[in-house]
This record gives C-alpha cells, sequence and structure tokens, in this order.
C-alpha cells in the first residue's frame, strides 16, 4: 500500500518538468565545472568538480526535492485529488509515509543520476592528468591489513619523516576489512603494523614509525 | 447487526475558522436511513450540505457531533471503505495519470490482485466507452470523458455501496442517459447508491427514495412517486380520440362529480426528443 502511493508519487514528479529542469540544471553545472579558473595545481581542477558537485549540485538537490515534497501534499488537498485516496481503504497515515517513501526514492534517483554524471565527467578529467596524480580518485579504495603496502621514491626528509615523491599532506580514511576485536577490551582495536618500505633512492634519516593502539 | 446501507444519527458538521470560531454550519441534525438495493437521491440547492453530507458518510471530514454507519460499519473504519464506491462532485483526478494508469493505481490501492485488476479495467473502459483513449493522459480529457472516467474508478473494487455526487453534471444528454442507465445496471446487481444532484429530471426517473436538504437542514424525506403524486388528480391517456368525442367525455364528466383541469396532447420531454433526432441521424 505504501509503495503504492510511493510509485504513484515517483511517477507524479517525474511527470512534472520540475525534476526536468533541476537534473538539467545539475548536469549543466557538473559540464561547466571544469572550465571554472583555479590554481595551477595539475589536480587542482578535478578537486574544483569535487567541490563543486558536493557543495553546489547536492544542495541544488536537496533544496528542490525538499520544494517539491514540501508542496506535494497540500497541493493534493488544495486540488481535491486528495479525496480520491482518501476514500479509498488507506489510513492517512500510509498516505504520508507513501509520500516520504516516494520523495526518498526520488531524490536517490536524482543523487544516482547526477552522482554518473559527475563520475564521468570527473574521469574524463582525470584521465589526463599526469601519472603521478592519479591517485587522486582512489583514496577510498578498502585495504586489507595483510596487503598493505604503499610504494613510491622517497623524495626528501624533514623532521626525520620520509616523504614519498608524488605523496602530500592529507587526510587519509584507511578502513581495514581484516581486523578483529580482542575479547577483553571492548572499545579498541589492537593494530600492529609491518611495514615494509623499500627505498629506491637513499636517505640519511631514518624512517618514523606510529604504532596506533 | 445493522441490515441498512446507510444510517445516520444527529449528524452535524460546523466548519470553524482559523481561530475555532464557529463560522459556518454546513450540516444540522441529519437523521436518515437508506435501506440496501434502492437508489436513494440527496437533492438540494447548491451550498445545502450534500457534499458534506457524502464527505461525512466518506470520512473524508470529521463530524462535528452525531454518527453515522455504512454497511453496519462506524464510517471511520478503513474496512468499509473496501466496499464503497465513490465518484467526487469534480472530477478529483490525477490528470497526468492515463486511463488505464488511473485505474490501477486505485486497484491496486483496494488490493485487487494484479491479473484480475487488468481484466477488470478493460471491462471497465470498455463499458463507459473509453476504449479508444485509454492511453491519453487525463488532462487531455474533455469533461464528459472525466466524469465517464470517474464512475469507473468509483465501482473498480466491485463496490455494496456507490455514492455519486452530481454523476451527470456537464454531460451531454446521451452520455447523462448512458449514466442513468448504468446507475439502473447498478440497482439491478443489488447495489445500494446515492446519488446526490440538483438535476431534479434525472433524480425523478431514477431515485426510489429522495431527501431534499436546505442550509444543511433535512426539509423533506420519502418516496419519490408519493411525493409526486397529486392524490385528487386523474389523468387518462386516450389515443385516437375525435373532437366530437372528446367533447362527449367532458359533458359526461362535468355531470358528474368531475371537474376538468385540462385537454391537451401530451409533450414528449426535450430530453426524448434529443436522443430520438440523434439515434436517427446515425
Amino acid at each position: 500500500m505504501i509503495l503504492t502511493i510511493a510509485g504513484h508519487t515517483f511517477r507524479e514528479v517525474i511527470r512534472k518538468k520540475i525534476l526536468h529542469v533541476l537534473i538539467g540544471l545539475g548536469v549543466l553545472i557538473i559540464i561547466v565545472s571544469p572550465f571554472i579558473p583555479t590554481t595551477d595545481e595539475p589536480d587542482a581542477r578535478v578537486k574544483m568538480m569535487l567541490v563543486v558537485f558536493f557543495q553546489v549540485v547536492v544542495l541544488l538537490c536537496i533544496v528542490g526535492i525538499v520544494f517539491l515534497s514540501a508542496t506535494s501534499l497540500p497541493h493534493e488537498i488544495e486540488d481535491r485529488t486528495i479525496y480520491g485516496i482518501l476514500s479509498k481503504p488507506v489510513s492517512r497515515l500510509k498516505i504520508v509515509a507513501g509520500k516520504i517513501t516516494g520523495f526518498a526514492l526520488l531524490s536517490a534517483l536524482v543523487l544516482v543520476i547526477l552522482g554518473l554524471v559527475n563520475i564521468v565527467a570527473i574521469q574524463r578529467v582525470s584521465s589526463k592528468l599526469p601519472e603521478g596524480y592519479r591517485g587522486i580518485l582512489k583514496a577510498r579504495n578498502e585495504f586489507t591489513a595483510s596487503r598493505f603496502s604503499i610504494q613510491g621514491k622517497s623524495h626528501h626528509v624533514r623532521e626525520g619523516i620520509v616523504w614519498i615523491e608524488g605523496g602530500r599532506t592529507g587526510i587519509a580514511l584507511w578502513s581495514f576489512s581484516d581486523l578483529y576485536k580482542k575479547l577483553d577490551n571492548k572499545s579498541s582495536f589492537e593494530v600492529e603494523f609491518n611495514l615494509k618500505i623499500d627505498m629506491l633512492a637513499r636517505v640519511n634519516a631514518k624512517p618514523q614509525f606510529y604504532q596506533q593502539r | 447487526m445493522d441490515n441498512s446501507a446507510v444510517r445516520t444519527e444527529g449528524l452535524t458538521k460546523v466548519y470553524k475558522d482559523f481561530w475555532r470560531r464557529k463560522s459556518v454550519s454546513a450540516l444540522t441534525n441529519l437523521n436518515i436511513t437508506i435501506e440496501r438495493g434502492e437508489i436513494f437521491g440527496l437533492l438540494g440547492p447548491n451550498g445545502s450540505g450534500k457534499t458534506t453530507t457524502v464527505k461525512l458518510l466518506l470520512g473524508l471530514l470529521f463530524p462535528t457531533s452525531g454518527k453515522s454507519w455504512l454497511l453496519g460499519y462506524s464510517s471511520v473504519d478503513l474496512k468499509v471503505k473496501s466496499k464503497i464506491g465513490f465518484l467526487p462532485e469534480e472530477s478529483y483526478l490525477y490528470k497526468f495519470l492515463n486511463a488505464e494508469e488511473i485505474l490501477d493505481f486505485y486497484g491496486k490501492l483496494f488490493d485487487i490482485p494484479k491479473i484480475e485488476r487488468n481484466s477488470r479495467i478493460d471491462k471497465l473502459i470498455h463499458d463507459v466507452g473509453l476504449n479508444p483513449y485509454r492511453k491519453r493522459p487525463l488532462s487531455q480529457y474533455s469533461k464528459g470523458m472525466l466524469r465517464r472516467i470517474g464512475l469507473a474508478q468509483a465501482i473498480i473494487n466491485d463496490p455494496d455501496l456507490v455514492i455519486l455526487d452530481e454523476p451527470t453534471s456537464g454531460l451531454d444528454p446521451i452520455a447523462s442517459r448512458e449514466i442513468k442507465d448504468l446507475i439502473l445496471d447498478f440497482k439491478r446487481q443489488g447495489k445500494t447508491v446515492i446519488l446526490c444532484s440538483h438535476l431534479l429530471a434525472d433524480v425523478q426517473n431514477i431515485c426510489d427514495r429522495i431527501a431534499i436538504l436546505n442550509k444543511g437542514v433535512l426539509q423533506v424525506m420519502g418516496n419519490v412517486r408519493e411525493l409526486l403524486s397529486q392524490k385528487d388528480v386523474i389523468e387518462f391517456v386516450v389515443k385516437n380520440l375525435s373532437d366530437n368525442d372528446i367533447l362527449e367525455v367532458e359533458t359526461f364528466i362535468k355531470s358528474r362529480s368531475g371537474d376538468v383541469l385540462s385537454i391537451t396532447h401530451p409533450v414528449s420531454t426535450l430530453e426524448e426528443l434529443f436522443l430520438t433526432i440523434i439515434q436517427q441521424s446515425k
């Protein structure tokens, strides 16, 4: 029942022109985003596209869908089309739940479409990047701890830290799929890093490792 | 177990304004009982409370006081709604759907299984004469076509009680006749029909009993024939009588206790004339 109303809501909005305009605008912004002036750093363009997508396109979609969904039920009451549903054996709660489900599905669809367009656009731009910068899109790959390794030439040493060529400061989220909990301590994991670094250039300082508990 | 199709007890609806002050009293203390299998006409001028009554019966509005029962269930009970068909005053239909989709949607709300739903949709679209336009969106339908699809959605669940609010408004005489035939068909199938209308000719032709509302108050309720028959007037309908014979009959009646009010040729209604002409031209 809820799904029926959800499907109906979905179809209603799909057939309204507002959604087409919204998606069109989103796609337009994604297409234009590589041409926004940026710094000279080779991957700055990709970073800019990501920022534009997450902060402009996604925000636009949220506002658009909030607008559509907030006006949907009042509009039906005004039109009195709601009487058509209310005179059928459907409770008012289910109607509201159906509407919410419908709009949730709808926003998911919009985000999937725009997300795919964005992926294609970013892939196109990043494929022209020099070799060392391609990794920008791979930061969220999942690693298994047992196969964890970093490859790269050492570049220079400062304050006892070996900098690897092509590496930059930044925040990375590493998620490991093969960690397990110790039985006696429920709130923390014990991680043991077994790092092996193959250095191609000679470095005078010793690399410094942090073991985290 | 309540055997009547509809029963109301002191049904009252007062519309309140934003500050919950009493503004319009739409219906006052309505007590009616409608038996199963009859066609009941609810009459009254615009704004007399017909539509309010229907909405209260369907649970679209909540009464200020009083109660109503449909088919033995309280009218706020969801279960009863699966046995009711409702055609709203205007066709409050989703204009972006086509005929098939809208019937499918309403059919799904009644939880009718897919195979049965599809066969019913086919039959209904055929019955209301919209087969050539089944894929066209409702926004392109004429008013008459909207009424027809409205009627089709009202009976998609094969209801026991059909509530029709102005079913023939905006229809041409042929379509209006077809709908009236359809309503008489409902009666033959044993369904109860409530008909709201201010087109009195329609009501007179097909209703068994009527109630007349004005300003939210029930004025009169009863059998159509009894309410309309003039008990002291007698009508003879005679064919092929010469003028001399007519005079003779008239003097004979006057010699007895009767008063002759008029001797005329009966007129057929404009509706009948219209229907015959249209049928001849086909």
